[in-house]
């Protein structure tokens, strides 16, 4: 059943996939980093301190 | 997190340009990627298909020979049509007719020799007819439709009198008739052929059939609409007994409207046999509406299919397979880059560098007017699969060099190309110059692959050198909680865990007796290795595929399908008249079919020995070659007298100087290749079979092509990989300069190349064109795993001056990124064995393997050896560095991971 779906798969549908797949995960994590950011600016005020 | 070093001083020009590069990054991205536009753009010209010629070592005397006499005499592309009657005898009406419109349809298919097709429809195929006044004369068999019961049966009898047809082109149990067409080689468009046979051969006479002949879509007009047009009834079936008539076009079945053949065969099919329909007609000029009742009857023949162009066909028809394995691999290695790094810059940042050397390498192939082969489609998926394993490794560098450098942005993205040029720089270029070596197989199709293999990998430059430190200044830097949480994960802690267990005692001795007993077995099992295909069925599709079945049944009925022609050539005009000659030749056939995989052979002296037998009242004792050359003349004359040349020359050229004997052979694993051809060899040599006016000359058809190719991989194999090795050796020893150096880097890889041959053996996999490509694009795969942990121990020992100390951190860090790299590859490559070809599907499964064993050999075997021969080239770096300034970790980042 899975196969018979994924042999569907031609070249434009693969682009669009690929794109779609690829945005979900950068703003997933964009969400993720803006917590991290959210958290330290809450604790540090800003900037990441460095030695 | 490694101490680090401080070599800036060490390599201050890689410093110094890593700073450039950043500082003229706008017009360094505007150039590379105007390039990569360009080559784009090529890329998407690019076309999915093989060149017969190609795969060919042109040089070869056996392919010279092949090229010679292809056009007169058949070449290696044959498509081998079988019609089998379910029940009964082909010889009935309504069977024989499709068996003489099959003939006809395949002679329409594009690209075929129409004056080398073999059937009992086929015009060229003659008996010898006595006629009043002892007057002989060669006739089809076939010259139209039989009509009668009556002719059905003049044609078994003719069959079972002529010795050139029977057995040969009609089964000795009369139930299945063979159509043998051989197909232009410049001229060979395999999908084109794949579907013209599928829709004009196959599906008229067995989808949907009634007893009816309909007309199908014109192949050159797929957009027009073409009505399910009755081209021909046939006697005796259902259509017959329902009263359609040739013209009537049908439009409905059971009422409801069918606009074409295909839509008609469908319906057809789906009532099943027995089932009842009434179709719909439109009948003569003025298009009457009639109605006709027929109940469809079950399938009486199986028509099978095989053959080389008929095999890549199929391989065409499954090539599509690339476009989901792609979209999977790449939301597989996604995931994982995102999941080892934290940050989707981690995911994005190898896509780049995979994508641009791709675009670099298929627009190559392009530019050089190459085309790509469905069979090396694992390929790309390898080298794009290096590329991202480069990046990885840059990647890791970068966020380490990043916490090191105090957030510093820059300086991270300088201090890790820097610090990797050279291990990098230095597997890119093993892996490049590794490759080329196939340029050494006088095959055209591996020397063009050499030249883009190899460009493709030193486009990774590009990307990986160029491009990389402007991208990383270009994208935010990472957050740094996320790049020191790295460190705190499960993977790390097992990295750390398999590192400390494989360099302690117990570990190390464990390590080397693992690999000592592997690399036995391997050594042994590749004893097994054979040059060739390794079976009967094509290895290139599945043993249960359409195209193996076909071509089972087909051997199973005929004996043999495969054609090895061995050229008599002539010194001078009229030499296959001469009755030495003939003898010779006939005594060739005789003493080849001996052997076990060759099921009957077929020259000139068939023909004269049947002529001169018909010719004295059919009595066998004169089935022999005539006393004289005058004799042997007026036979030929006989036979040849009412064909034209064009028919003729498919025996012997028209001057009679040149003439062939065929030798249909089982199959062509490789074994039996060179055995059929070494006996071929040693009658040629015998001085009692020296002919004074012609000598033989080996050899075309597929069987005399693949030994010519056999030959070549045989005869260049172990130079290529001494070569191959070779290369690596140098490129090693100049990055080191130490001979330990490469001795100690391709001990892995040369353990790795045993174990995968062995493996090779195992799982039958043999070594042809079609493979050879892969497997030497893998020898040197997984240099790079050693070259990045060997440069990081060198790093290391500069500033601990203690050798396991210094080797347990290159593991934990260069090791640990190199673990992941190897992850990443083998899951890119893996997905390859869910393929449709089966070449595809075995040779991504291996690829996987390999690579996974090349991984495992670098990750344990090689911090073993470094430690056990402390070479002198690394142990000559102690101390020469300084610790670089540790770095407090903040306060926040503790938090955070």
């Amino acid at each position: 059943m899975i196969m018979r779906w994924l042999e569907r798969i031609g070249f434009y549908e693969s682009l669009i996939i690929i794109a779609i797949f690829s945005a979900l995960v950068i703003i997933m994590d964009e969400i993720i980093h803006a917590r991290v950011r959210r958290r330290r600016q809450a604790q540090q005020g800003g900037k990441f301190p460095t030695v | 997190m490694s101490a680090g070093t401080t070599s800036e001083q060490d390599k201050r020009a890689l410093y110094w340009l890593g700073e450039r590069l950043i500082d003229y990054r706008h017009i360094i991205m505007v150039l590379v990627l105007g390039i990569t536009g360009l080559f784009a753009y090529w890329s998407f010209q690019l076309k999915l298909e093989t060149s017969f010629g190609d795969l060919l070592p042109q040089t070869h005397p056996f392919v010279q020979i092949h090229n010679k006499y292809a056009g007169t005499f058949g070449g290696a592309n044959n498509v081998q049509l079988m019609v089998e009657a379910k029940e009964g005898t082909i010889f009935t009406v309504p069977t024989l007719a499709r068996i003489y419109k099959i003939t006809e349809a395949v002679d329409q298919v594009y690209g075929v020799n129409h004056n080398q097709i073999d059937s009992i429809g086929h015009r060229t195929t003659r008996y010898l007819r006595a006629q009043a006044g002892g007057f002989l004369r060669a006739e089809p068999v076939m010259i139209g439709l039989p009509k009668t019961a009556e002719d059905a049966a003049n044609i078994q009898r003719i069959v079972h009198n002529t010795e050139s047809i029977y057995g040969i082109l009609v089964s000795l149990d009369d139930r299945a008739a063979l159509v043998r067409a051989n197909f232009i080689e410049g001229r060979l468009d395999h999908r084109r052929t794949f579907t013209e046979i599928n829709e004009r051969v196959i599906a008229p006479f067995t989808t949907g059939w009634f007893g009816a002949l309909i007309k199908g879509k014109d192949p050159l007009k797929p957009d027009q609409p073409s009505p399910a047009v009755v081209e021909q009834v046939y006697p005796g079936t259902a259509a017959a007994e329902a009263g359609i008539k040739p013209q009537d076009v049908i439009v409905s079945v059971n009422g409801k409207p069918v606009e074409d053949r295909a839509a008609l065969a469908k319906a057809v099919t789906a009532a099943g046999p027995g089932a009842k329909l009434t179709l719909g007609i439109e009948r003569g000029k003025d298009r009457t509406a009639v109605t006709a009742d027929i109940v469809v009857p079950a399938p009486d023949i199986e028509i099978y299919v095989a053959g080389e162009p008929r095999l890549y066909g199929w391989v065409y028809a499954y090539a599509g397979d690339v476009y989901w394995i792609l979209t999977l691999t790449y939301c597989m290695e996604w995931l994982l880059r995102w999941l080892y790094f934290h940050d989707w810059r981690g995911a994005l940042r190898p896509t780049l560098t995979g994508v641009i050397a791709a675009f670099w390498g298929l627009g190559f192939i392009h530019l050089i007017g190459f085309s790509l082969d469905p069979l090396i489609l694992v390929m790309p998926f390898l080298i794009s699969a290096r590329a991202v394993s480069h990046a990885i490794q840059m990647h890791d560098r970068y966020y380490e060099e990043f916490e090191r450098h105090h957030w510093d942005q820059r300086k991270a993205i300088v201090a890790a190309f820097a610090e990797l040029f050279v291990p990098t720089f230095s597997g890119i270029l093993t892996d490049a110059f590794g490759v080329l070596v196939i340029m050494l197989v006088p095959i055209v199709m591996l020397r063009k692959l050499a030249v883009v293999a190899s460009w493709w990998i030193l486009a990774i430059t590009v990307s990986e050198m160029l491009l990389n430190p402007i991208v990383y200044y270009y994208l935010r830097a990472p957050e740094p909680e996320l790049v020191l949480a790295r460190d705190k994960g499960w993977y790390r802690a097992a990295i750390n865990r398999v590192s400390d267990w494989n360099l302690s005692r117990t570990g190390k001795v464990v390590t080397m007796v693992f690999w000592s007993v592997l690399t036995v077995i391997g050594a042994f099992q590749m004893r097994g290795l054979i040059v060739g295909d390794p079976t009967a069925a094509s290895p290139l599709v599945y043993e249960d595929s359409p195209y193996n079945v076909a071509h089972a049944r087909i051997q199973e009925k005929f004996g043999g399908v495969e054609p090895l022609i061995v050229v008599a050539e002539g010194k001078d005009r009229d030499a296959m008249k001469d009755p030495q000659v003939l003898r010779t030749m006939e005594r060739f056939q005789r003493f080849l079919e001996r052997d076990r995989d060759v099921g009957y052979s077929f020259s000139l002296t068939d023909i004269l020995r049947t002529v001169n037998m018909v010719f004295h009242e059919l009595e066998p004792k004169w089935g022999v070659i005539p006393a004289t050359q005058r004799d042997v003349g007026q036979t030929f004359f006989i036979f040849f007298a009412n064909s034209p040349p064009t028919e003729t020359a498919k025996y012997v050229t028209p001057d009679y100087q040149t003439a062939h004997v065929t030798f249909f052979c089982r199959n062509h694993k490789g074994d039996n290749v060179a055995r059929i051809i070494e006996r071929a060899k040693e009658f040629i040599a015998a001085p009692e079979n020296r002919m004074e006016k012609a000598e033989f000359k080996l050899a075309g058809g597929l069987i005399g092509v693949l030994a010519a190719a056999n030959d070549e991989l045989v005869r260049n194999d172990l130079l290529m990989n001494a070569l191959g090795f070779g290369t690596m050796f140098v490129i090693v020893l100049f990055t080191y300069r130490s001979p330990v150096a490469p001795v100690l880097l391709l001990m892995p890889l040369f353990i790795s190349n045993i174990l995968i041959n062995g493996l090779m053996a195992t799982m039958g996999i043999g070594i042809n064109i079609n493979t050879l490509p892969l497997v030497t694009v893998g020898v040197g795969f997984g240099i790079d795993y050693g070259l990045y942990i060997l440069s990081r121990v060198i790093e290391e020992i500069r500033v601990t001056g203690d050798l396991d100390a210094a080797i347990r951190t290159a593991l934990c860090t260069s090791g640990k990124a190199v673990s992941f790299t190897a992850v990443c590859m083998v899951a890119g490559t893996a997905l390859w064995t869910f393929s449709n070809i089966r070449f595809n599907s075995v040779m991504g499964g291996l690829l996987a393997i390999w690579m996974f064993v090349s991984f495992m050999a670098a990750e344990t075997l090689l911090p073993v050896l470094i430690s056990f021969i402390r070479p002198k080239f690394v142990m000559r770096e102690a101390g020469r560095g300084h610790r670089r300034q540790t770095i407090e970790r903040p306060p926040t980042a503790a938090a955070a991971s």
